[in-house]
């Protein structure tokens, strides 16, 4: 519902956006300390297909994780161009990138990062409270994506009355609820056993060949590049290698 | 020193001793706590500015209190010096008496001598206390006149000083150090020297004429020279009205008094030691003085009183036992916000406690290093709260001089306290502020210590262990136990203390127990509602209502287990409390994240939110219980004020032996009264004896000490004659008349149709709470006797007066009788009081000034309805501006609370704000839910103050206000603008950290994955 293919900026016809979903161009990005610093990104270009899962690999620090920010808008460039549906990301103002993350995007982390103090239902609303929608319709529809990730029954159970895995199936819904064009998961699975990391990785998949929805996800598990569609590898902040076949095919119809 | 003071001080040297060994023998943990103290300075700041908060309310008030001490003091060395002790015969005193003290002849006390005092001593004692003089004296309040030069005509005239007569060579072998009015001449039989208090009254100087009215006549003496009152040269008995001192020779004195050469009325004695060191043995000397004099005198005994003890000590009373009080709230609140402050700063360094844990320092390692700091902090917060505690104890000391400064002119004294600082107190106050500062970072420091390494490192929430320690079900089965003990002991004992804390105790005890195997909210809110009611309700205990009156710790019990009830009554029912912002969310979308995540904190940090809600609720409970005091006060005032006087707006009195004569005539010829006065009546009053009632059977708790009556001593009584003008106008209302008078009118003027009827003033209900009276009423009948002619004069009650509602300001007392019936009593000694009407819109403070001019030489007072009740009510309301003025120091501690924990969420919410940025919250919804979230709470707490403080403050007036015509009356507008002015000072301190968390980046959600 707030997709970001209806956006009038690319398309100036006012027809669907058709191109990839996110562009980036030879963007840098560097961090300082007192006197060192570190190039976490180095001239990185990357193109994500619409339906698309993508997998960003690559050992600890190469700036996979750094790369997900800057893509997200969680972080800013120093320089070069980030086009999320051919909106130019990194021109965009702190305000105007915080509303199109609500808006268009989801995120799935690590350590699930679900409010400890709210519910599931609670959590899952957030997204939708922030952009306005009213509260009995938020929770309609939080309940709905609630019951998409197979938890409607823990609606009301905080997080930390939750399994691991039931947590990061209640990030998921929160990730998905406001029909984002795109999820971004920083090792989804990184925090969950093998058994509950395959549920959960079925869980996307499913959302992935079901809604066409699309996943870039930074992860160290193999298990986890293997149901990409693509694998972008990553070392020393630069892409070293794309997987020149997709792993999967792509899903259709987002 | 009293034992507490040096048992606190000697704790926190003990405790300063040990951690500064410990310091020494462990140099590197000492480097690495105090090292925090110069590199953080804000943080240091902020510890030692909210911890001084306690100190600075105790050393005020523990330096109001020697300020008061030495107004004291002064008194003790003005009106008494060398004197300890005086003996004189037992005699039944009314109040406000001027009949003369009873003679005695100087040979029943012959054995009162310094050796005979101190041998007794020994007997009793097995120590000898040394008394270094007793002095014979005729003392008597008398009127006086000062003469115009070469005339008799009156200048200026009193209705009472203190005439004192002693023997010139005894008085200068008086004392170590004999009063420096002895080194004068014996001033002889017709010359008499003035303290300079007169002197400044009645005009008088070196060589001025002086008429003293005594029992059989007048004398007139030459003013030798005016002395400084030091002493005997100043000697008042306590609570006189005494203008001043007038000091003779002993001869002339009994010429004045009427007593024989061999008669004297007074001995007075000086222990060993200065003004204050003799007082200290003032209890040993009155036993062996008691002893010496047992069976002596006349058929009665005589009263030893230890007088400069009494003064110095101030009846028991000490103003700043009452601030002391009533911070201890603030202090309370202090407390939690230390524990607050300190466990923030564990939050914020729980990465570098971590790794010097997992680099092999153990756990007391880890106090340790806090300790030190803490203990830096403490002393640090100990000497500038000290010192802001003197500042405070200045204003204080300002205040209440201003407050007292409406009665100076009234009390023809100087009432100023001087504003007086004792070492020890501030040793005290600096020791105990040292040590609640260290135990509860002391405490606290043991808690934070409890860390895992990991979390701590990775700056992951703390987890709670799964396994509940089996040592907290035995504490918490030990509560339960022995909370019951004492609730056994207390309605054992009757011991009110243990009858409150014992149930409570237990309660406390019974839920920790509960909820481990039932749902927490309903097991506390039922807790909770039981420890708010008991504690209100308990005061129906007779023994707690008792304990209550004898100490303000009670108060504070009661105050403290009332709003703890409160606090968790509402910390576990949030979600009751925050159902109205629910609807509120429905209503306007925009803000429903905002208000989600704002009230989701509060609810779910249960513990944090009772500390925060606590903090200001104890504080807001004695700022409400202050305001409804002052605001219950004035409206019985207003209430009252046209019953007061019998309806009359103002009266004048002369004193017995210098009467007004033609006070009529007089108000005629001075044009500023005639217009001012609409019309006047007179009462004239005098003193009878009741025959059929024994004197010691009544004694008064009312006045000052007046000592055993003579056995066989019957009740005396004022018998007041009313005119006909004012039977027909007096307001005075009646609390039972005879069925036969249909209205309290019909009653009154009864009265003055037949001289056989009386009424009765209100002490005669029996309830002995004013005056100590026979129970009479309507029907009844009294005899009367008249004290000169012993003439018997039976009277038929016709009606008792109701009991005044609050301040009651009159003329009426005891018998009161129609004119006619003067003729019954001719020879009876009466005082006159003149009641009048002023005309509408004249101004009392002119008037009673024109009226003192005019009577000037009758010695006459006048006294204002208005006037009275306008000091009244500006000494009450500066005083409990002071109160409140004192309290507003102790609101810092609430809103440098409320600050500290919103800098805390900010630092412990890291990710879960990053979280929030991520998903879409703006900054300014971060900022906003912040600030909502501290404004919640802040409300939160000061609602639940003031609740707690109404419900505190309308168990005080049940209880404590004996008026049966006083209102309730709660301040809707101060409390408003109090409680508003508190939650917007909380807010602005709110707004810095809510800033911080709006700028926490949404990079920081993924900063610290597992």
């Amino acid at each position: 519902m707030f997709g970001i293919g209806r956006r009038k900026k690319s398309e100036p016809d006012g027809a669907p956006y058709t191109g990839p979903i996110v562009e980036a161009r030879s963007i840098n990005k560097s961090y300082r300390t007192e006197e060192v610093v570190v190039h976490a990104l180095r001239d990185v270009s990357l193109t994500v297909e619409r339906g698309e899962i993508v997998a960003i690999m690559g050992p600890s620090g190469c700036g996979k994780t750094t790369l997900l920010n800057v893509l997200s808008g969680l972080d800013s460039i120093d320089s070069g161009e980030i086009l999320i549906a051919g909106e130019p990301l990194h021109k965009m103002g702190d305000g105007r990138r915080t509303e199109y993350r609500a808006k268009s995007m989801g995120f799935i982390f690590q350590s699930f990062n679900l409010m400890p103090v709210l519910s599931s239902v609670e959590n899952v609303e957030l997204p939708l409270l922030v952009s306005g929608v009213p509260v009995d319709r938020a929770r309609k529809m939080a309940l709905a994506t609630l019951d998409q990730v197979g938890l409607a029954h823990r609606a009301n159970h905080r997080p930390n009355q939750l399994s691991g895995g039931q947590q990061q199936r209640v990030a998921i819904a929160r990730a998905l609820v406001n029909s984002p064009a795109i999820v971004w998961a920083d090792e989804p699975t990184g925090n969950l056993d093998s058994d509950t990391s395959r549920e959960v990785l079925d869980l996307l998949l499913g959302l992935n060949r079901e809604n066409g929805q699309t996943f870039v996800i930074v992860t160290h598990d193999p298990g986890v590049g293997s149901l990409a569609n693509r694998i972008v590898n990553m070392k020393d902040g630069r892409i070293v290698a794309y997987s020149e076949e997709p792993q999967r095919e792509a899903a259709v119809g987002a | 020193m009293g034992p507490f003071s040096i048992t606190v001080l000697g704790i926190a040297l003990l405790v300063t001793l040990i951690v500064l060994f410990s310091m020494l023998r462990r140099p590197a943990l000492r480097r690495i706590g105090l090292r925090s103290v110069g590199r953080r300075k804000w943080n240091t700041l902020l510890v030692v500015v909210g911890s001084m908060v306690g100190t600075a309310l105790i050393a005020g008030s523990l330096v109001l209190n020697d300020s008061t001490g030495r107004f004291q003091y002064r008194q003790a060395e003005k009106t008494l010096g060398e004197i300890d002790e005086t003996v004189q015969f037992a005699s039944q005193r009314l109040p406000n008496d001027t009949r003369p003290i009873p003679l005695f002849d100087a040979s029943t006390v012959e054995g009162v001598t310094p050796d005979a005092i101190r041998e007794r001593t020994l007997l009793l004692r097995e120590e000898a206390v040394e008394v270094d003089g007793v002095l014979r004296a005729l003392t008597q309040e008398t009127p006086a006149e000062a003469l115009e030069a070469g005339s008799e005509n009156v200048a200026l005239a009193s209705p009472a000083v203190t005439v004192v007569g002693v023997d010139w060579g005894e008085l200068r072998r008086f004392g170590q150090e004999p009063p420096a009015v002895s080194l004068r001449p014996d001033p002889g039989e017709d010359r008499v020297y003035v303290s300079d208090r007169l002197a400044r009254a009645l005009e008088l100087e070196q060589g001025s004429r002086l008429r003293l009215r005594g029992p059989r006549g007048a004398h007139i003496f030459t003013v030798a020279e005016v002395v400084p009152e030091q002493g005997i040269s100043g000697y008042v008995s306590r609570f006189s009205s005494s203008e001043g001192t007038v000091l003779m020779d002993i001869d002339a004195a009994r010429t004045l008094l009427g007593a024989s050469p061999s008669q004297l009325n007074t001995l007075l004695i000086s222990n060993a030691g200065d003004v204050v060191s003799g007082a200290e043995n003032s209890p040993a000397v009155v036993d062996a003085t008691q002893q010496l004099l047992e069976g002596k005198g006349p058929g009665g005994g005589f009263q030893v009183s230890q007088v400069k003890k009494d003064t110095l000590e101030g009846g028991g009373f000490q103003i700043g036992d009452i601030f002391l009080m009533i911070s201890s709230f603030a202090i309370l609140a202090g407390i939690l916000l230390i524990i607050n402050i300190y466990t923030m700063l564990a939050e914020e360094r729980k990465g570098e406690m971590g790794i010097l844990r997992a680099v092999a320092l153990k756990r007391g390692g880890l106090v340790r290093v806090f300790v030190y700091e803490g203990y830096a902090y403490s002393v640090l917060a100990s000497l500038l709260g000290t010192l802001v505690g003197v500042g405070v104890a200045a204003g204080l000391v300002w205040g209440l001089n201003r407050a007292a400064a409406v009665f100076a002119d009234l009390f023809n004294a100087d009432l100023t306290i001087p504003f007086y600082v004792r070492p020890q107190s501030l040793v005290i106050a600096a020791s105990a502020g040292l040590l609640i500062t260290f135990l509860s970072v002391f405490f606290t420091s043991l808690r934070i210590s409890r860390l895992n390494i990991v979390t701590a490192i990775r700056d992951l929430p703390e987890q709670r262990p799964l396994r509940r320690s089996v040592l907290r079900l035995a504490l918490q089965a030990l509560l339960l136990c022995v909370g019951l003990l004492l609730a056994v002991a207390g309605f054992t004992l009757e011991n009110g203390y243990l009858m409150l804390i014992g149930p409570v105790l237990a309660l406390f005890g019974l839920g920790l127990l509960l909820s481990r195997v039932l749902p927490p909210r309903p097991v506390w809110t039922l807790l909770s509602a039981g420890v708010l009611g008991y504690a209100y309700f308990a005061n129906e205990l007779e023994p707690v209502r008792r304990a209550n009156e004898e100490s303000p710790a009670m108060f504070f019990l009661e105050g403290f287990f009332i709003v703890l009830g409160a606090v968790l009554l509402v910390t576990f029912n949030l979600g009751v409390v925050f159902a109205g912002l629910r609807a509120l969310m429905r209503r306007m979308p925009g803000l429903a994240s905002i208000l989600r995540i704002a009230v989701a904190y509060p609810s779910s940090r249960r513990a944090r939110t009772g500390f925060t809600l606590a903090m200001f609720a104890l504080i807001l409970y004695i700022v409400t219980i202050s305001s409804i005091f002052n605001s219950t006060q004035s409206a019985a005032t207003e209430r009252t004020r046209n019953n007061q006087l019998s309806g009359y707006d103002g009266f004048t009195q002369s004193g017995p032996v210098t009467p007004i004569q033609n006070f009529g005539g007089r108000v005629e010829d001075n044009p500023v009264l005639r217009d001012a006065i609409e019309d006047y009546t007179e009462l004239r009053a005098g003193q009878v004896e009741l025959p059929e009632y024994d004197a010691a059977q009544y004694q008064t708790p009312f006045g000052p000490p007046t000592g055993t009556p003579a056995p066989g001593a019957k009740l005396l009584e004022y018998l007041t004659f009313v005119p006909a003008g004012y039977l027909a106008s007096t307001t005075d209302e009646l609390g039972e008349r005879l069925p036969e008078h249909d209205s309290d009118r019909e009653a009154w003027e009864a009265l003055g149709r037949d001289p056989s009827l009386a009424i009765l003033t209100f002490p005669y209900n029996g309830d002995r709470e004013f005056l100590a009276r026979p129970k009479l009423g309507p029907g009844d009948s009294i005899v009367l006797r008249d004290p000169v002619t012993g003439k018997k004069v039976e009277k038929k009650v016709i009606a008792r007066m109701a009991p005044p509602s609050g301040f009651a300001l009159g003329v009426i007392n005891g018998v009161i009788v129609g004119e006619g019936a003067r003729e019954e009593f001719p020879s009876l000694n009466t005082q006159s009081t003149f009641l009048f009407h002023l005309q509408g819109g004249v101004d009392p403070v002119a008037v009673n000034r024109e009226l003192k001019r005019e009577f000037a030489a009758n010695g006459a007072q006048s006294f204002f309805v208005e006037d009275i009740i306008g000091r009244l009510e500006a000494f009450t309301g500066t005083f409990i501006r002071i109160v409140q003025a004192f309290l507003a120091f102790g609101l810092i501690v609430g809103v440098a609370g409320l600050a500290v924990i919103s800098a805390r969420a900010v630092h412990e919410r890291r990710r879960e704000i990053g979280t929030l940025r991520a998903v879409g919250f703006p900054r300014q919804d971060i900022r906003w839910q912040f600030i909502v979230e501290s404004s919640l709470v802040a409300l939160l707490g000061i609602l639940i103050g003031i609740a707690s403080g109404t419900l505190g403050g309308y168990n005080l007036f049940r209880f404590a206000v004996d008026n049966p015509d006083a209102r309730f009356v709660f301040p809707w507008v101060e409390m408003t603008l109090i409680g508003l002015g508190v939650w917007v000072a909380s807010l602005a301190f709110t707004v810095v950290p809510a800033i911080r968390a709006s700028q926490v980046a949404p990079v920081e959600a993924l900063r610290y994955q597992g």
